[in-house]
């Protein structure tokens, strides 16, 4: 179904005096009390300061605005409750007219002295619940520990290290030297993660780890404890700057090694042909089965494609 | 085939819906910095934001000023930009809510920023955001946070019903697509989404389903009409019964679960030719 207003037709003109409504965040009786909710309150959006965060008691720092007023029905009931008198509303009428409005309870309240002009004055006093100022939290992982797991296990090290202890051996057994290899290698490579990933804390597994303990939800350790060790283990070691992760949720985390930095060493140090064999998978399998271990829940995990014949490693891990 | 499906749809889930496809919830925790590069955008961790371009203000001078171009031109970028929400009804949230992790129920910022209303118990919230950014609320802007209480999936599932009996919508929202990141719940006049629908045909797109009511169960209690938030459901007169505009139907199926007859009932959109490819 298409859409159209009548074109031409007048809405009603609310203007804001900006002068009297200067805290509209603390304020806000206007969009409580209109009944087809036109208005709303906005940080104004100078360029630059679009980062910064902006306290709602300081003036001028948000500004009341009315962007439903096709909806004001000039029923008048925010010009009865605004505290400072700063709406006014000119009735569509053959363009727009100018109406004077003066509220019975407001000329009442008036006669009668009780008009508070200190209004916001009364409000800035009392701190802002909910506004503290932003914390210096990181959500993002320590670079430097992300260096520290690479400085041991980078591709070219690994690599380096199997080419010495298959070195002149016949093809069946480089294959089951490279197996034990891997195998003995993920286990370091996962135990090295997951010590530096519990030592350097971040905001993010702090939230998590926050609400497993504190609240008792042992959900969140799986996937996202779990997750987080994988992620490291990878950004560590591989070239991308986000792990592909194609799944999480509370069953399920997947992910994708695209172009496996690993592997591309393999063919370029030791031969194709030996890279084909998939020794490697090893590596992976056991770095998580070394972080299951570590997050203690029972997991099934499988290797749907293999770099060899896909072209792309990805895994998954499944909960039991 | 609506256009999310078209895009983001997987036919080995869930029939190529886009919210039944698994990968669309999955992301990664944590990125590197690219060297010399900074983080952009949502990831600075403070205000980001900031509204470029025209906005529905701009819209309503266009109309008073009887400018159908400009109209027409600030209408087409308003529809580009809403293109990431659709309406999902009840049974269909349940299978949504098993698909992503975490579930974080939040404050919602639609109802604090036009009726003022601050969610600040975990018991009133009436948001829910989905997926790994939930884990880094504390970098969104002050103005809008007011806590996340983490849920799993079947506390998720009975606040969500809990939400439905209430009578809101159930919206669920890209963030960055494919990535679907919020499940808004919603209502007329003070979520935007809904006000874009109703008042301009902008906003969210329509759901897969269209409601139908069974005239031989109908009993014209208008339990229904209560909760369409859509203006589609009325009670008909002459015949004593309820009565749909399939046109105007979003499929968002809040009169089906109100029914205490079961005389509505969701039809699959495509079953429906005249509104089988109606999306706005």
């Amino acid at each position: 179904m298409t859409y159209s207003l009548p074109m031409g037709r007048k809405f009603p003109k609310i203007t804001i005096d900006l002068t009297k409504c200067t805290v509209p965040f603390l304020c806000k009786k206007c969009l409580q009390a209109c009944p087809m909710a036109v208005f709303n309150v906005t940080r104004v959006m100078a360029k630059e300061k679009r980062l910064e965060e902006m306290d709602p008691r300081i003036d001028g720092n948000y500004v009341l605005r009315a962007p439903r007023r096709d909806k004001c029905t000039v029923c008048n009931v925010c010009l009865d409750i605004c505290p400072v008198d700063a709406i006014k509303i000119d009735v569509p009428k053959q363009g727009h007219q100018k109406v004077e409005y003066v509220s019975a309870k407001k000329s009442q309240q008036k006669k009668s002295g009780t008009v508070e002009h200190d209004y916001f004055a009364e409000l800035k006093k009392q701190p802002y619940p909910l506004f503290t100022a932003p914390k210096p939290y990181s959500f993002d992982l320590n670079e430097d520990m992300v260096q520290m797991v690479r400085k041991d296990f980078n591709p070219d090290k690994v690599t380096n290290a199997l080419s010495e202890v298959i070195k002149g051996k016949s093809k069946a057994e480089a294959q089951k030297t490279g197996e034990t290899f891997f195998k003995d290698m993920g286990e370091k490579w996962m135990r090295r993660t997951i010590q530096m990933g519990d030592e350097y804390y971040d905001r993010t597994i702090e939230m998590i780890m926050e609400t497993v303990d504190r609240q008792g939800k042992q959900f969140l350790i799986f996937p996202h404890v779990l997750q987080r060790y994988v992620e490291i283990a990878y950004l560590a070691t591989q070239d991308f700057l986000k792990v592909p992760v194609t799944l999480n949720n509370a069953d399920e985390v997947a992910y994708r090694i695209p172009k496996c930095a690993l592997y591309g060493k393999i063919e370029e140090k030791v031969g194709g042909d030996f890279a084909k064999l998939m020794t490697c998978k090893d590596y992976c399998h056991s770095a998580l089965a070394t972080a299951q271990k570590q997050i203690n829940v029972d997991i099934l995990i499988d290797q749907p494609a293999t770099t060899a014949k896909e072209g792309f490693c990805e895994f998954s891990m499944r909960k039991l | 085939m609506c256009n999310l499906c078209e895009q983001f749809g997987d036919p080995k889930h869930g029939n190529g819906l886009w919210y039944l496809n698994p990968t669309n919830y999955a992301r990664n925790m944590y990125k590197l910095r690219a060297p010399g590069e900074g983080f952009q955008g949502a990831e600075v961790g403070l205000e980001t934001g900031a509204r470029r371009g025209p906005s529905q203000m701009d819209l309503l001078n266009a109309i008073e000023n009887d400018d159908y171009t400009e109209y027409d031109r600030i209408r087409k970028i308003l529809l580009a930009g809403g293109q990431g929400s659709q309406v999902v009804p009840l049974k269909d949230a349940d299978k949504v809510l098993e698909l992503c992790s975490p579930i974080g129920l939040i404050a919602c910022i639609c109802r604090k920023d036009l009726r003022a209303i601050d969610e600040r118990n975990e018991l009133e919230y009436t948001c829910m955001g989905m997926g790994v950014g939930m884990l880094k609320w504390e970098r969104w802007p002050e103005r809008y946070k007011g806590g996340v209480k983490f849920v799993n999936i079947d506390e998720a599932k009975e606040w969500n019903h809990e939400m439905d009996r209430r009578g809101f919508v159930h919206i669920l929202m890209l963030f960055g697509a494919p990535y679907i990141g919020g499940f808004c719940q919603c209502d007329y006049p003070d979520c935007g989404a809904i006000r874009s629908a109703v008042d301009f045909g902008l906003g969210p797109i329509k759901g897969h389903y269209v409601a139908m009511v069974d005239y031989e169960k109908c009993n014209g209690c208008g339990i229904c009409a209560q909760r369409c938030q859509w203006g589609a459901l009325k009670f008909e007169v002459t015949n004593e019964k309820a009565n749909v505009d399939l046109f105007k139907c979003y499929g968002c199926g809040l009169c089906e679960t109100g029914c205490p007859r079961g005389a509505i009932s969701l039809l699959e959109r495509t079953s429906v030719p005249a509104v089988a490819e109606v999306w706005r």
